[in-house]
């Protein structure tokens, strides 16, 4: 059954409305696109070995699709082996519960938590702080979007619709309410060191320390964390119990698998050749340690993909969170990530998002969110065939009479009358008859129907007066019928 | 002489004949015998593109019956060439109709048939070719000189679609097929970006659709600022979206169809007066 | 006659692993030092390293430098060379060879194996204080990576993890033949250490360049949660 992700905050055309309308954030967005996809393409350009891995690496990711049981068994057994705890979660409640009495064992009240995909689809945040605990969110961008209470609008770049006016005035509001020194200038120098002094407070007094995961290592239990900024081994170093939500499809077989694609998230999202940090978590400290968490605890999070594994969808699973597609699609260029009322936006969260929480939770994105480019495709480094995934989820939803009955009816009529040279022939004599009714100076600027989509936005040329078939038949009396 | 079918595409037929008409005319001046199988209506992508495939695999099927039926003697070995004047319309034939069709006899039953129409659909897929690519491999390459009666520095602003660009990947035979004819064709800034026109998605979505076009034409700004003189696409849905939504913006400057550039090269009327000329007629008065 | 000695190719071959690795290191904004010379010339390299990455203090106050304890950085005198530079060089572990050296935060309590980690005591720091009062960590590595600017840190009880974490800037010492050319290649040589300790330490980190983040309007910010400044010193000693 299909996982449940949080609600989508505004109806579609509102979100529609909000963004089309927010000429700042469309510039932010437009512009952080463009320099991620021009950095993929130079980093790729100029490291062939990472073209090579890349390859490597979408069979490896494919070939462990194929053994998602096993592999998390055995990952289960080699993290338990060194004294840490796997546990399962088939939905957000269970992910609650387990890091709820996890906290009410140790005592726990502050929560510092590195950046994961996972625990905002689960709304792991907003259960911890519904039980009492204070939750903060380390990652720079994410941290900024905790403080202005909004949802991210790029899931590498979260606060890219964020100007550094806006980020400091929500810096200043924080300094006043924790009676803190506040940042003295909009520079990045500034809201930067800001922004360290008071998360590196939190992460010296934090009882759990919570992240998400890249991918799990079955041959030997290790967690892989890519980041930037140092928080996610400031969240896995410093509090004395460390907390991983990774999804089941993270994990790859052996460390062979794992060499070849390391490097793919960076390279394909930032231009990075590697991120500045990566750390390979192979259970708590070990005896004789002096840092590194005491317990080690990682929730493998199903919430709806288990369900795809063997199904024409199943290549999803291999998506590695890097962004590209969100970098090259011109409706995420166009309208940024927060419209989709998903944390995964763009192509991948148009068919991420209705496989993970059900069609009926987003049945707008795969029709009203993709122009059929296929951007998408050529960017993404798993070769994942999305738009031949959101044709088959616009299929399904006509199968399962999610579409408007009059849409459905113009699409049934259509078909009728076009697949026969004579009802195609009736239907354009009936256009040039009645078309006048809807022209203004030569042109359709208002039509019926589904048509009328277009000319809400756009001018139509009329039909012609005598069609090419008409013409050829006028001028080429004799050829065959 | 070459035989060759005439694949117009339901657009070019109902909304622009005239890029159907200079088709021809460019084909024959060349030696092609132009067969028009008039059987023919729709591919059906743009129903295939909103998901309803029973309605696409209809308009498939009457297709791929109206190519293989012939005047002349219909013997497989010899089918010629079907010459295709929409990059998406070719795109729709080559790359989803064998799956379709047989997908679609399996759905209705019709098993023992499936297979048969993914051949006859796969037969069809390997014929279609598109115009600028049909030329450019007939075509001799441009002389060091002027071809026609076009001065060099003659400047178009060009525009290939999605579907031609990534399905089909011709980015290179429009701009040969310019070059060849005298132009300077000038890609746009952003070139590989969708215009906005995506099929069933340019219906339902108004503003979204218009909000990308718009990103387009401030490119185009930018190309006419360098001299473009009109707008070229050998796909005639991008050219009716950008030019509709120019039109909407109170702007009439010139889109063409790549047929109709080729045939006024020919005739050695391609200048910048002709251009607004040829583009500015409605309808298919001719 | 006329080809080149086997070992002058590989002394090559690795010159120029050490040329790209710092090359790319000095491209994500971390800095480096060449100190092939031996101890004498690695103690230079400290000494302007310590100089570059550590920020005039204010008046009176020592910068303080935490150091891994470990018999490879035992020859380099740190405790003495830090001190005669103006800094205060502490460590978490007894340093080989026994000598506690000024600052010594486990003079004050009696010797023996690192504490277990629980309540502060009085007048001994924990670990995370000590790293986290300081200006600058000092470690080696396990490897490094020329293709991609990267070193290996594999946390051990000696080798802890906060040294390269929480002070204001790191410092490693790297020699040259512990570079490799490629990701893979490094993870190979943590495969053969898995092999010969019967386990992987129970965190590796990769370390390429300081922190760093572009989440203000995509503007590169550095040092926003691990240190500033990331220094290597590639030497023989």
């Amino acid at each position: 059954m299909p996982g449940i992700l949080p609600p989508a905050g505004a109806p579609w055309p509102e979100r529609r409305r909000r963004a089309l309308g927010d000429p700042t954030m469309r510039e932010a967005v437009g512009k952080s696109t463009r320099s991620l996809a021009e950095k993929k393409a130079a980093a790729y350009a100029a490291y062939p070995l990472g073209e090579a891995m890349r390859v490597r690496a979408v069979a490896a990711r494919r070939e462990a699709l194929g053994h998602t049981d096993a592999l998390l068994e055995e990952f289960t057994r080699q993290v338990e082996a060194r004294g840490g705890h796997v546990a399962r979660a088939d939905g957000p409640a269970d992910v609650g519960r387990y890091v709820l009495a996890v906290a009410r064992r140790r005592g726990a009240r502050r929560v510092v938590k590195s950046k994961s995909m996972a625990t905002e689809e689960v709304a792991l945040n907003e259960q911890l702080e519904a039980a009492g605990l204070h939750v903060r969110e380390t990652d720079l961008g994410e941290y900024i979007i905790q403080l202005a209470r909004e949802r991210p609008a790029h899931i590498l770049v979260p606060a890219s619709h964020k100007t550094r006016q806006q980020i400091r005035t929500l810096f200043d509001d924080e300094a006043e309410r924790s009676g803190d020194p506040p940042p003295g200038g909009d520079a990045t120098p500034e809201l930067t060191a800001f922004a360290r002094r008071q998360l590196r407070e939190e992460f010296l007094a934090a009882d759990i320390g919570i992240t998400g995961g890249n991918f799990l290592v079955a041959e030997t239990g290790t967690l892989v964390l890519i980041t930037n900024e140092g928080n996610g081994r400031m969240t896995t170093s410093l509090p004395p119990v460390h907390i991983a939500v990774v999804g089941i499809d993270k994990v790859v077989a052996t460390w062979d698998d794992l060499a070849v694609l390391l490097q793919q998230a960076p390279m394909s999202g930032t231009g990075q050749l590697i991120s500045t940090y990566t750390s390979f978590i192979t259970g708590p400290r070990r005896p004789g340690e002096v840092d590194g968490p005491e317990e080690f605890h990682l929730v493998l999070l199903d919430n709806g993909r288990h369900e795809l594994l063997g199904t024409a969808y199943e290549d999803v699973l291999t998506c590695i969170r890097c962004g590209a597609c969100l970098n090259v699609c011109p409706v995420f260029r166009t309208i940024g990530g927060q419209a989709y009322g998903s944390m995964y936006s763009g192509p991948i969260g148009v068919v991420l998002t209705p496989l993970l929480g059900g069609l009926a939770h987003a049945p707008e994105l795969p029709k009203s969110a993709c122009a059929m480019c296929h951007a998408c495709r050529d960017a993404c480094p798993m070769e994942i065939e999305l738009p031949r995934l959101i044709l088959a989820l616009r299929r399904t939803e006509i199968e399962e009479s999610m579409e408007p009955p009059t849409v459905r009816l113009t699409f049934e009529l259509w078909g009728r009358f076009w697949a026969h040279p004579a009802g195609f022939h009736l239907t354009a004599r009936l256009a040039q008859l009645g078309q006048r009714a809807f022209m203004q100076k030569g042109r359709l600027t208002r039509a019926p129907g589904l048509v009328g989509g277009w000319t809400a936005t756009r001018d139509s040329p009329p039909v012609a007066r005598e069609t090419f078939h008409q013409w050829w038949r006028r001028t080429r009396p004799g050829s065959p019928p | 002489m070459t035989r060759a079918q005439l694949f117009v595409s339901c657009m070019v037929d109902l909304f622009r004949p005239r890029a159907g008409i200079a088709a021809v005319q460019v084909l024959e001046r060349r030696g092609v015998e132009l067969e028009f199988p008039a059987a023919q209506t729709c591919c059906g992508q743009f129903a295939y593109n909103a998901g309803h495939h029973r309605e696409a695999a209809a308009m498939g099927r009457q297709l791929v019956r109206a190519f293989e039926a012939s005047g002349a003697n219909g013997s497989p070995v010899d089918r010629p060439p079907v010459i295709a004047l929409s990059g998406s319309c070719a795109a729709m034939v080559k790359h989803e109709m064998p799956e379709l069709l047989e997908r679609d006899a399996l759905r209705r039953g019709r098993t023992p048939a499936a297979a048969g129409w993914r051949r006859r659909a796969e037969a069809l897929a390997g014929r279609v070719v598109e115009f600028s690519e049909w030329l450019d491999g007939h075509d001799a390459p441009a002389p060091s000189g002027a071809a026609s009666g076009a001065p060099a520095s003659l400047k178009v602003a060009c525009h290939t679609g999605c579907h031609m660009r990534r399905l089909l990947g011709l980015t290179e035979p429009p701009l040969r097929t310019l070059r060849r004819a005298g132009v300077e064709p000038l890609e746009l800034v952003d070139a590989d970006q969708c215009c906005g026109f995506g099929g069933s998605f340019g219906l339902i979505e108004p503003e979204i659709s218009a909000a990308m076009t718009d990103a387009k034409l401030a490119h185009l700004a930018t190309a006419r600022s360098e001299g473009a003189t009109c707008l070229v696409s050998a796909d005639l849905g991008c050219l009716m979206q950008l030019g509709g939504r120019l039109t909407r913006r109170g702007d009439e400057f010139p889109t063409l169809h790549l047929a109709e550039l080729v045939d006024m090269a020919d005739q050695g009327r391609l200048t910048a007066v002709e251009i607004g000329r040829v583009a500015s007629r409605q309808g298919g008065d001719d | 006659m006329s080809r080149a000695d086997p070992a002058d190719r590989r002394g090559q071959e690795q010159a120029g692993l050490v040329q790209e690795f710092m090359d790319h290191w000095e491209a994500l904004s971390g800095d480096a030092w060449l100190a092939l010379g031996g101890v004498d010339d690695v103690r230079r390299a400290v000494g302007e390293a310590v100089r570059a990455m550590i920020p005039d203090r204010a008046s009176g106050t020592p910068a303080q430098v935490v150091a891994w304890a470990t018999e490879e950085l035992a020859p380099l005198g740190l405790p003495a060379l830090l001190a005669s530079l103006g800094c205060e060089c502490v460590w978490w572990t007894d340093w080989p060879g026994g000598a506690a050296g000024a600052g010594d935060p486990r003079a004050a309590s009696a010797a023996g194996p690192a504490d277990e980690p629980g309540p502060a005591k009085a007048a001994v720091l924990q670990p995370q204080e000590l790293a986290a009062g300081s200006d600058l960590g000092i470690t080696t590595c396990a490897w490094a990576v020329a293709d991609t600017g990267t070193i290996a840190l594999y946390a051990t009880p000696s080798t802890w993890r906060l040294p390269s974490l929480l002070p204001t800037a790191h410092l490693a010492l790297v020699r040259p033949s512990q570079i490799v050319r490629s990701i893979p290649d490094g993870l190979r040589l943590m495969a053969e250490h898995r092999a010969q300790q019967g386990d992987l330490p129970s965190a590796v980190n990769l370390v390429s360049g300081p922190s760093r983040s572009a989440d203000i309007e995509g503007d590169l910010a550095v040092g926003v949660h691990g240190p500033r400044r990331a220094g290597v010193i590639i030497g023989e000693w």
